[in-house]
């Protein structure tokens, strides 16, 4: 079943702004290794960027995640498979989607010249009583 | 704190409220907030905004945020920065 789903819209402008300020320096804390060279590999990178930033926030959403010590936006991780974007993750955030039940999660990214935007669907489950004591923690 | 020690923070505490004003409250002065308001609690800032905020006071300050500083108790709050910098900026000198 369905137990979370999330969208986030990124305003390409701003990543550019981020890119060409600190160069890699400041997505590199935020992006893996492999995100940062699909990206880059790219023209117009800055709109690649945004739209893998546009997943990791939607994941965030679909999984009620909090932003405290021990996350990092690394820890969710967008990769392609012959262009087909995929989210594995790692770190508080996997502990997160373990404790929800998550079995699959579904990602779609747009793009247009202004924005990008990214929704996800995340399939899975736990009881509906197990749910609670989780989402109190 | 000393006086010198105290101008400092209240610098860096004017100079990042005139950022955030300027980039996150399209200047709008009257649009305030106070100094301990949550940024992504009062939709001041979004997740987009803390990436650029790191960028903004890695390089104005010439500091290198590592990543476990990358917390709510050191970006979220205009207080939370400024104690930040001051204490990243001290350990620095």
């Amino acid at each position: 079943m369905i137990i979370g789903i999330g969208i986030d819209v990124v305003e390409n402008t701003r990543f550019r702004s981020i890119l060409s300020n600190n160069k890699l320096d400041n997505v590199e804390k935020h992006f893996t290794t492999e995100e940062v060279v699909y990206c880059t590999k790219k023209k117009d990178s800055y709109k690649y960027f945004s739209g893998t930033f546009a997943v990791k926030e939607a994941v965030f959403k679909a999984l009620q995640l909090q932003w405290k010590k021990g996350f990092s936006w690394r820890d969710i991780a967008v990769k392609r498979f012959n262009g087909i974007p995929e989210v594995k993750l790692s770190g508080y955030t996997e502990t997160r989607a373990k404790s929800l039940g998550v079995k699959k999660i579904f990602v779609s990214i747009s793009h247009c010249n202004e924005y990008a935007i990214a929704m996800v669907i995340i399939t899975g489950g736990i009881l509906d009583e197990q749910r609670s004591s989780v989402n109190s923690n | 704190m000393n006086n010198a020690a105290q101008l400092t923070a209240t610098n860096i505490k004017n100079e990042m409220k005139k950022f955030i004003i300027d980039n996150f409250l399209f200047g709008n002065e009257n649009e305030s907030f106070n100094d301990d308001d949550s940024f992504l609690e009062k939709g001041i800032i979004d997740s987009t905004g803390v990436l650029e905020l790191i960028g903004v006071i890695e390089e104005k300050y010439n500091i290198k945020m590592e990543d476990d500083e990358l917390i709510p108790e050191n970006l979220d709050s205009l207080n939370n920065i400024t104690s930040y910098i001051v204490k990243k900026t001290a350990t620095k000198n």
